[in-house]
Formats: C-alpha cells, structure tokens, sequence
C-alpha cells in the first residue's frame, strides 16, 4: 500500500479506472460552469480479512465509484456481499484483521483539497473523521456505551474531533442542536443512557452524533433495519429533511432495496465484494441490466396495487473463500451460459449520464434482463 | 353436527401486567380466531401488545381475564393429556433466532430433543430420518451438511429455518410466527414466508403471523384475515385485502403509508410521518382517555377524549370491523360519555 502523505495535488482526484470515465463533456448537473469535485473517489478498492495464519479471503474487490456533493448513494445486496465491509473501508475502521490490500480513496473536502484517504496518518485520521467524513454504524442498539450518558458520549466525540478545541458551553449547545434536528428533546436525552431510550430514539441520537461536526459525508449501515414501521418512517423522512438543510452527500447501506428507492439517488448492487450495477434510482427500479438487482427488486413487496408474485433467488451466495468461475452470480443464474464462467464480466456502461449516474452492469448478457413482475393478484 | 370448532380463539382475553405497583393492560379484550389452513396476521407497532397476545394463544401465558380456546376447549380446563395435545399442536416461533437457538448444540441435536421428549422418534435411525426430513422441508439442502452444524457455523437465515425446523417437530397444527422474518435478507424472507405458505395449503397448518410491516401482511396472509392492534387492543380487522386497499381507521392509513414502497415513484408520494400528529406511543401505564390514539389521530374530535370506542362494522367497507367512532358512528354521538369502560367487539 501507498504510504506517501497526502494532499494529492490534483484536485479533480484520479481518473476512471473502474468503468470508462464519462467521455469530452464530463460529468455536470448543468451546462454552465466548471463540475465541482466528487466529494469521495473510490478506484480499485481491494479489502481482504485475515482468515488464518497464511489464508485471507477477498472480501471487496475492484470497488471504484464517485460520490458527488449532496448526492445519496445506496449500497445493496445480500448478506456478507462486502456493504459494511466498503462503508469502514471509505472511513478507515475496518477491524484489525481486516486491510485495505490496494486502491484508492480520494476525498475532496470544501476547500478543494483532496487527500488520499488510504494513505492517511492516525491524527489525520482523527481530524478527518467526524469533521468531514462520519459513519452511523449498523445496529444502534449496540453502538453507544451502556455505561456512558448520550450527553457524555456526544462531548467526548466533539472533545476528540472538533478543530481548535471547545468548551464546556460549546458542547452543549452543539449537542442540544444536533439532537433537536432529529427532533429528540436535548433536555431529556443528554442525560439519559442508551437502554432509556426506544430503539427509534437510539437511532436518532446516532444520527446526531454523527452530524454533531456537519460532515461533508454520512455513510449509515442499516439505519432502519431494527425498527418498527413507523419509526423506520420517521428516520427515512428525517434522513431526507436533513440532507436538504445540511447538504452532506450520503451513502447508505441497506438490504432493503425499499429503503433505497425512498432516499438514494443512485443504486450500487454489489456481489461478492464486487460492484456489478450501478445506476441512477430511476433507471435501477424501472430496467435493472442484472439479473441479481432484479430479482432482488422482486424479492420486495409492495403494498400499493396488485400483489405480485414475490420469488427467491435459488441458492445463498458463494463462499469469497471460494468463488466460482468466471461470473460469481453464474450458480444462481438462470441465464447463465458456457460464456458466463469463462471469465468475470466488467462493468458494461448501458446509458451514459451526468455526475456518475451512469447505468452500467456486469452481466454479458444484460440485454436478456428484461424485468417486470408477475401480478397474483389485481387491487 | 356444529360446525368445527376453530384450532385457536381468544375469547374477550386480557393481560395485565403489574410493574412497579402499577397496572399494564399489555392486551385488552382481544378476540381473535384461526381455524386449520387459515392465516391471521397481527400488525402494528412496537409495544402495541403482538408478542404478548402470541404468547396467550401459544398457552406461554395464561390471560387475566377472558378465554383462550384450543378446538373449543378452554386451556384452564384442560385435562394434562389434552394440555399435552395442545402443547403439541400449537407452536412458537420465535422473533430473533439468534437469541432462540442454543449456542452448543448442533441442529441435529436441538430437532432431536422435542422429538424423543415427545416418543416421535425412538431409534437413532429414526432421528436421523426425521431430521432429514425436516431438514429438507425448509430447504436446508442437502441436510446432511447442516445437521452437524452450531449456530454460530451458520447465517442467520439458516438459523431463521432451523428455529423453522424447530418448530415443525412436533407437526403442529398451529404455527404463531413472531417478527420472524424483519431482519432477514429479502430473498431469504420470501422463501420463508413461501416456504410457511405450502404448510398452509398443502398440510392445512393454521398460522398466526406477526408483522409491524403491512407489506409483508399483505403477502403472506391475502387469503387469510389482518388484524391491527394498537395499545392492547385490536382496533381493525378483516380480510387482508380490504384492511389493504381500503383501511378505514386512521391508525391502520398511517401504517399503510408509512411502509417503504420498493418503488421511487410511489415512494416519493408518501406523507411525512405517516400523517401521525406525534410519533410518541404512549405508555400503558397512564393511557390517554377515550379513544387511546386521540393525541396522535389526525381525524381526533372532542368527542374522542371521552368516548371509548368499541369494535364495529364500518359502513364504507363492511367486510371489517373498526374501533373508531368518527369512522362508524360519524354523527357526533348525542350524549358524551356513553360507553365508560366499553370496548371488544358486541
Ligand atoms: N472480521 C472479519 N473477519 C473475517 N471475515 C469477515 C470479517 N468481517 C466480515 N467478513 C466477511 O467479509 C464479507 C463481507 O462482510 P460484510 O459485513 O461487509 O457484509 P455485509 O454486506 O455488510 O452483510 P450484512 O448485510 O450481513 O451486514 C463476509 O463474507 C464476511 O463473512
Ligand atoms: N413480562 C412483562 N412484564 C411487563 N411488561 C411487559 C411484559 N411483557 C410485555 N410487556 C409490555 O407489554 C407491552 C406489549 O409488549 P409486546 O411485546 O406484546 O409488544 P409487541 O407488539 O410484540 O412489540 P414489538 O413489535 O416490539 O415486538 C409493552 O409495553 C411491553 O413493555
Ligand atoms: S454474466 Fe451470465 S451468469 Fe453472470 S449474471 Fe449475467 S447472465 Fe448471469
Ligand atoms: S375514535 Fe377518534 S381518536 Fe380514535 S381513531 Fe377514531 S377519530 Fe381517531
Ligand atoms: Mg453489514
Ligand atoms: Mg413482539
């Protein structure tokens, strides 16, 4: 891995090694006006976890994407498909017997700096993290210290990561801020530790801690996975209110493609570590080009209109420890052919669009996924 | 000849808990009914009394007042070879499998112990087979490369199936499936719930499912009945389809729209908080007057701070009954204060 310090001087960050960059116009929201940097430049990024002594498996492999300025990504796929794996990756908190094994991670702060996340030091790392760049981790019913008040656990967070110091006062008034935008009642949660709180509240109060520094980027892993219906609500209404106020640029991680049609404004499939679609919300929703994304569409039910027939994909997804030939979705494939498991297909750009939305999937045969779903029932 | 009595009914049944001096109608009044091949799902929020209401009809707990009936005999008369019957026939499947499963035993090991307990299989051979068998049944193929298996050796949809498993042991007549299926992996969760849906039509297995996503209610129990609860009490029932497409208590509109649609376009129509005035569920230990959902209900007239409303059939969509006064009884009532302690159905 590369160990030289940061700044990158380029401040556009490296060019497309992944899928093919976006041609002579480049990538723009509009016609007038140079395109502002992607807030994160993700190229080749190789994450491996230490099995044993001499065995490692290769858990993310090839990753590359921009995230633009106030942009919502959604990462999908099944169980141990690498979601959480990249969201600690981006932010450097894999565990210790994981390692980012090649690539690279560009971030481009508000001043137009950019600065090779892979290669930054451990104090770096701490001014970096909270500030700019924050992760809301999955399962917020284990995330804050039993032991701690939410108020002891936000100061210690803003103590740790705020520039220049702070002061007692200053914590407060941050504190009570961030939590009054999740619309908890400062007066009664910064006293209060974590099990007095609901699941919905905890999440919350997860929430605020992460945007207690006004991060450029909030990666959230499950944020709604272990909540009620209602409360699932409110947190994705929130999640959306608050990106327009605070203009963050989001990535969130859900197998709940539901959660992804709600609040991201671009889909990434991934697939045994590898990124195999990726495309606006809209073009993954009405026309996914891979067989996986759209069986994943269809493993989801609605609850407006007909009632369709729900399937599930055949089979579980391969052991990383030993992945098949050739296309790694193949065995569960039913549109897989001799050609499949020749070799692992790349990216195929499908529909060229601005600020990376391009529609582009792995599949050889993409132009056979022809998704719809099959209606049981009429309304 | 009456006609069949059904396998299970909750007959006016209450629980009460008493926490701190303090009482806590965790189920107020409940009746419900599931006959074999039928399916009932129980939605609603967290706290809105699901589990404890699974557990009365699973005989885990006995209810404060009311009855629970397994086909048509009353649990608290039941002499100790029908108990043992019903414990039989009716299972529990539980919400977190994690929690559910037994670290040190293996699947084979945890199948094996309710089927000698129960003299189903005798013979090492026989457990073998039968472990096989239901192995096979929910789709942990081929079975011999998981009955050797921990739980920990395991993801936690195969441990989803192995509890599954657990469950079908006994080849019960009643399965009571609890959240069983919320933090599963989407394409597991379908199997599941198709996988529970062949019980149902080809083995007449009766289900009670328990869900806060009206999404997977309208799945799993289109041919069956929904029942809405709220604070204890069921406040809208009917055939799935109707509850669906046409709710008519408020409460059951803000479930319905607050389910995530896998679809941006319908997605992007959803209101704010489900339309709810407030996202705080009230505690059980000092319930709001009258109809318990006024503080939240966007509908709430005067009339609801009093009135507590009882279970009717509502005039827009007959099929279902609902607890909701400006729904049923859309004149304000003449006198106030009418029905004091009212509630179950008339
Ligand atoms: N600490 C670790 N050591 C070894 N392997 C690991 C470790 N953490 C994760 N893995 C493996 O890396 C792969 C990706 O795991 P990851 O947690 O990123 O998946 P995920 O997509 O977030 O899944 P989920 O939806 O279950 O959270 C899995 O195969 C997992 O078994
Ligand atoms: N053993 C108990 N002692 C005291 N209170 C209890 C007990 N069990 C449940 N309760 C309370 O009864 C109410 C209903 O709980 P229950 O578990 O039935 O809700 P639920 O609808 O299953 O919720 P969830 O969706 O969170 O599982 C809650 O307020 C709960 O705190
Ligand atoms: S490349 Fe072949 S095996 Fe892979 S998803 Fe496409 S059709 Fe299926
Ligand atoms: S009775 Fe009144 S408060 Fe209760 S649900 Fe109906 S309108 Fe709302
Ligand atoms: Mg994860
Ligand atoms: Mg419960």
């Amino acid at each position: 891995m590369n160990d030289s310090t940061p700044p990158l001087s380029t401040p556009t960050g490296p060019q497309g090694l992944g899928h093919e960059s976006l041609g002579p116009d480049g990538p723009g929201h509009d016609d007038t006006g140079p395109q502002e940097a992607p807030v994160l430049s993700v190229r080749d990024l190789e994450v491996a976890y230490r099995t044993g002594k001499q065995s490692r498996v290769r858990a993310l492999r090839g990753v590359s994407f921009d995230l633009y300025p106030e942009s919502s990504l959604a990462l999908v796929g099944e169980s141990g498909c690498g979601k959480t794996t990249l969201g600690l990756a981006l932010l450097r908190l894999l565990p210790t017997l994981g390692e980012i094994t090649g690539g690279e991670v560009t971030y481009t702060g508000g001043d137009g700096r950019s600065r090779d996340v892979t290669a930054m030091s451990a104090s770096q790392l701490r001014r970096w993290r909270w500030s700019e760049a924050a992760m809301v981790f999955q399962g917020a019913q284990n995330a804050f210290n039993p032991v701690l008040t939410i108020g002891q656990q936000m100061a210690e967070t803003l103590k740790d990561h705020a520039r220049g110091g702070i002061g007692r006062r200053e914590i407060l008034e941050r504190s009570a801020e961030a939590l009054r935008s999740v619309r908890l009642e400062p007066r009664r949660v910064l006293g209060s530790y974590p099990h007095e709180l609901s699941g919905g509240m905890k999440q919350r109060a997860l929430i605020a801690t992460g945007l207690l520094l006004h991060p450029r980027l909030l990666v959230l892993d499950e944020p709604t996975t272990a909540l009620d219906i209602l409360t699932q609500r409110t947190v994705i209404d929130l999640l959306a209110e608050l990106r327009a106020e605070y203009g963050f640029a989001m990535i969130f991680i859900s197998h709940d493609l539901a959660l992804a049609a709600e609040l991201a404004d671009r889909v990434i499939t991934m697939y045994a570590g590898k990124v195999i679609e990726t495309g606006s919300t809209q073009d993954i929703f009405t026309a996914p080009k891979h067989p996986y994304t759209s069986k994943l569409i269809n493993a989801v039910p609605p609850v407006t209109g007909d009632l369709p027939e729900l399937a599930s994909i055949p089979g579980a997804p391969p052991s990383l420890a030993t992945l098949p030939p050739g296309c790694a979705f193949a065995p569960r494939c039913e549109l897989a052919t001799e050609e499949c498991v020749q070799s692992e297909p790349e990216l195929i750009t499908l529909a060229q669009r601005p600020a990376d939305m391009t529609h582009a999937a792995a599949c050889i045969h993409h132009d056979q996924v022809h998704h719809e779903r099959k209606v049981i029932a009429r309304a | 000849m009456p006609a069949p009595a059904p396998l299970i009914e909750l007959d006016g049944a209450s629980q009460v808990f008493h926490v701190k001096g303090k009482d806590l109608p965790a189920v107020s009044d409940v009746s419900l009914s599931v006959g074999e091949g039928e399916v009932l799902c129980l939605v609603g929020e967290s706290g809105s009394g699901k589990t404890t209401t699974a557990r009365l009809a699973a005989g885990l707990a006995a209810p404060t007042s009311g009855a629970v009936r397994f086909e048509g005999k009353d649990l608290s008369e039941m002499t100790r070879a029908e108990r043992r019957e019903y414990r039989r026939a009716v299972q529990y499947i539980h919400q977190d499998p994690y929690a559910s499963l037994n670290p040190i035993r293996s699947v084979r090991s945890t199948l094996a112990i309710p089927l000698k307990r129960h003299g189903l299989a005798r013979t090492a051979a026989d457990v073998d087979r039968r472990v096989d068998e239901l192995l096979t049944t929910v789709d942990l193929t081929p079975p011999e490369s998981y009955s050797a298996k921990f739980p920990h050796q395991m993801s936690g949809g195969q441990r989803q199936r192995v509890a599954v498993a657990r469950g079908l042991t006994l080849s019960p007549r009643l399965l009571i499936a609890d959240e069983s299926t919320s933090m599963l992996d989407v394409s597991i969760r379908v199997s599941l719930l198709n996988m529970l849906t062949r019980l149902r039509t080809e083995e007449g297995v009766g289900f009670i499912y328990i869900t806060h996503d009206l999404a997977l209610a309208k799945y799993f129990a289109w041919e069956g009945r929904t029942a809405v609860m709220y604070l204890g009490k069921i406040v809208e029932v009917g055939p799935t389809p109707q509850v669906i497409n046409s709710p008519q208590h408020p409460y059951t509109r803000a479930l319905l729209e607050a389910v995530p649609e896998p679809d941006p376009e319908l997605a992007a129509q959803k209101k704010a908080a489900g339309g709810l005035l407030s996202a705080e569920i009230p505690s059980l230990s000092d319930l709001p007057s009258g109809c318990t959902f006024h503080p939240r209900c966007p509908l709430a007239e005067d009339r609801c701070r009093e009135i507590i409303p009882v279970l009717r059939t509502a005039p827009e969509a007959s099929a279902q009954e609902v607890a909701c006064m400006v729904v049923t009884d859309p004149q304000p009532a003449a006198s106030a204060g009418t029905a004091p302690g009212g509630g179950g159905p008339p």
